[in-house]
Formats: structure tokens, sequence, C-alpha cells
């Protein structure tokens, strides 16, 4: 699943990936996206939402989920 | 906290709190655990409930109770509106205190009742017991129990923990958005629905008076992944032309699954209730009252399981029976109607409204309103039905 490209890269030896992104300014932690997610990669705890992009599926069942459009699909820089 | 506890119960939401005090007043060591830090807050739900139903669990009580009402309304958006008498007279409720009650009815009862303490991980050991892994305030700590219930919610994980959880369709997933307003002019005894499209697609919108001129206005869509607007952008263009003058003191979002519920609620020394085992009604998606009665039915059979035992699924299945008994029916029946619902063309329900508005539906039920629409209109109905034949 990995888009691998240098484009918009500021460290060349590091690619570009799809990941699903959170805007923590929007969510409001509710949860709606936690139980869509096939793969369980979104947990809720007190008061903070993770996302694990390793289990990822870039399904993007969890974007119309949200009440808030917290979530989208970006690219960013790999870990 | 014990090391070891006949039934522990995973969330203190109404589900949980009636669990677990349905089993500590059986005389079962019960521990209660919610992984927030305040029960009841922050609020996810528009607080809605039949009289009698919540009467059946805690003696009513005006410190939960916003508002009674006595008519619900229907609009379609061109501002046609049927007034109908509800099918049971119903109260908004302010959850915040509701919540607390009941798990302080629980407490009462004997339950120990731990809040900012969230599960991490259960397995059931070959000796029966069910170890369940906890973080209490940051902390790891351990405990096994006889029977786990799980009233986690929407964001349920111990029902995947325990092999239950199956993935919602996305047109049976409901996102909701709602703001607690103030200076709203509405009528403080009409609950009022909204239908249409454009206004709220797939589901629908609500205004529900909470007393004093507030009230909670909210929506459900369904999870559209072709949707250009959020739930919350759909209720901005609610309440714009609606409630210009009013103010927002509170905002509730969340999701909620109307798939009818889990195929499997339980499992060997588990069982699911409330929304974590979808016992939302699965054409409105209200859930206090049959999370509640979800709650009571599983700590009445894990009491017995435990009585007897056997805490294994083919013994805890006994719940499944009566979730049946009592609801099966009519849910199967309400995730039809809903499944054909959405499939009417807008106009042909707007058409339903208007021309039931002309009538005067305040003392007619709602069979006796669809009979002289029908008359009416008789090509309505033709037009409609297929939409339901083979539903």
């Amino acid at each position: 699943m990995l888009e691998r490209s240098a484009v918009g890269s500021t460290r060349q030896d590091v690619p570009l990936q799809r990941i699903i992104a959170v805007d923590y300014d929007h969510c409001s932690y509710c949860g709606a996206c936690v139980a869509v997610c096939p793969p369980d990669s979104i947990t809720l705890h007190d008061a903070t939402l993770i996302i694990d992009h390793d289990t990822c599926t870039r399904c993007k069942r969890c974007i119309p989920a949200c009440p808030t459009g917290a979530l989208s699909l970006t690219m960013e820089q790999a870990a | 906290m014990r090391r070891e506890y006949d039934v522990l119960v995973i969330g203190a939401g109404p589900a949980g709190s009636i669990a677990a005090r349905t089993a500590a007043q059986a005389g079962m060591s019960t521990l209660l655990i919610e992984k927030r830090q305040e029960i009841g807050s922050p609020v996810r739900c528009a607080e809605a409930v039949g009289r009698e139903t919540v009467e059946t669990f805690i003696p009513l009580n005006p410190k939960w109770i916003a508002a009674e009402i006595d008519m619900f309304s229907v609009s379609n958006p061109q501002g046609d509106c049927v007034v109908l008498p509800p099918i049971e007279k119903t109260l908004v409720l302010e959850r915040k205190i509701f919540d607390r009650e009941l798990a302080h009815s629980a407490a009462d009862a004997g339950a120990e009742v731990v809040v900012k303490a969230r599960a991490a991980g259960l397995c059931r050991e070959p000796n029966g017991l069910v170890n369940v892994k906890l973080v209490v305030q940051g902390e790891p700590r351990e405990v096994w129990a006889r029977v786990v219930i799980g009233a986690d919610g929407t964001e349920s994980q111990s029902t995947r923990w325990a092999g239950l959880k199956p993935i919602p369709q996305m047109k049976n997933y409901y996102v909701a958005a709602q703001y607690l307003m103030t200076n709203v002019d509405v009528d403080p005894r009409i609950c009022q629905y909204h239908v249409g499209w454009s206004l709220a697609p797939g589901g629908y919108g609500w205004v529900f008076p909470k007393g004093d001129r507030q009230a909670n206005v909210g929506l459900v869509i369904w999870a559209d992944p072709g949707a250009t607007k959020t739930a919350l952008q759909y209720l901005d263009d609610f309440i714009a032309p609606r409630f210009p003058n009013s103010s927002i003191l509170a905002q509730v979002v969340g999701g909620i699954p109307v798939t009818n519920v889990l195929p499997q609620m339980v499992a060997d020394g588990y069982m699911a209730v409330g929304d974590a085992a979808h016992q939302s009604d699965p054409l409105t998606a209200g859930g206090i009252t049959n999370g509640m009665q979800g709650g009571t039915f599983a700590a009445q059979v894990a009491v017995d399981a435990i009585r007897h035992g056997d805490t294994s699924a083919s013994y805890l299945r006994k719940y499944e029976h009566m979730w049946d008994a009592a609801f099966g029916r009519s849910y199967r029946r309400l995730f039809r109607i809903r499944q054909a619902v959405i499939k009417v063309p807008e106009e042909k329900i707007s058409q339903m409204i208007g021309q039931a508005a002309r009538l005067d539906t305040r003392k007619m039920s709602l069979k006796d309103i669809l009979a002289i629409v029908v008359r009416v209109q008789p090509q309505l109905l033709l037009e409609i039905a297929p939409y339901f034949v083979g539903q």
C-alpha cells in the first residue's frame, strides 16, 4: 500500500506514505470511527485517538464515519 | 479493588450500570469500571425515553427529567408538519445526572464502581475464569471474573477481543451530530422529527425540548463514502434558518450502528450489552432503555450461570434467547422498514407528510393516518409499495 514518491519530501531518504491523519482540532473523541474499522487499527483512550498505521489498510471507511470531518487520507513522511 | 469478582462490567452507561446493579442485587461480587473520569460525561445521546419503560428500571426523579413530552411531530423540508400522539408518554432526560444516578444505584446494591479505569484485554483461562487486563489511573492492573459483561459502547473493544464484532455496513451506520441549544422557541411538550434526504440523508433530524427554552437539536445521517458534507455541517445547515437567535451550549457527536443486534452476543465467560451489542433500535437508533433491558437480561443469566457453575457460551446463550423473545421480531421488522424507507424518493415521503398535515391528527394513531392518506392519494401507496416488497 505504500505510495513511494520523493516529490514534496523534505528528506530524500524517507519516502512519503499515504496515511489516515487525525485533525485533533476537529476530533471530539467520540469513537464513531472505531466501530467501522475492520482491522481494529483505531483506539480511543481517555482523550486521545490513536491510529496504528502499520495495521491500517487505508480502506477509508473511517472518513465518512467521522461526524466532524477530522479524518483524512494524506501524504506524510513515514516515521 | 479485589483480585477476583463474580461479575466484571466494562462501561458505566445505562446498560452497564443496570447490569452491575442486577448482579450485585443477586449477591454477586461485582466490579463496574468506567474509562472516563466522570460517569455520564460527555453526553452522547438525544436523551428521549419512554416514561413507563424507564420507570421499570428506576423510580422517576425530577432531578434527571428535563422535559415531559405529550406529542410528536414529523415535518418535511417544505414545512408541512404532522402532529401525533406518542406510542408511549416520553421524557427527555438529563443524561449526565441520570447516568450517575444509575451508577449510584449499582454501588448502593453493593457493586464496586471505579472510574478512569479501562480494560486493555481479556482472555478466558482453562479454569473458566476470565483474566482482564486493566489500566486504572494509568497503572496496569489485573483482575479475574467469572463473567465479563461488555458495555463499552459503540467503540467497544471487548466485543472484538471476544471475537463477536462484525463491522457494520456503511449504509447501516448512523453518524450523529447534536447541539444543546438555548433561547430556542419551540413548544416545550412536542418532540419534533424532520425528514428529508437534503436535510439528513438516510437519517432524520430532531428537536427535543429540554425545558427552560433549551433543546437538543440534532440529526443522524448514513455514513456515505461519497459524502461532501460532514454530519456537523448538515447540522449547521439545519439550525441556521430555524434557530437564528439561539446559542449553542454543547456539541455532541458520535456513531450508531443500526444493523440489528450482533448475530452472537455471548462467548465463553463473556456477554455484550447496549451499544457494544448494537442494541439500538434499528430504525430510530434510540438505545437507552433497550440497552438497559439488555443489561438486565445479561446480568440475570450471568447470575444463573455462576450459580450453576457453568459460564460457557452455551449456557450464556440463554441471554440471546431472552433478548430475541423480547425484541427479536420488532427489531427485524424495524430493520426491514429502514431498508425500505431509505429507498423511497424524498418527494413521495414529503407528499405523504403534506397530505397528513391537512388532517387533525392529534388524536389519531399512525395506522389511522396512513389509512386516510392512502384513501386520499391511492397512487402514493402504489408508488411506495414496491420499495417494501421483498423487504
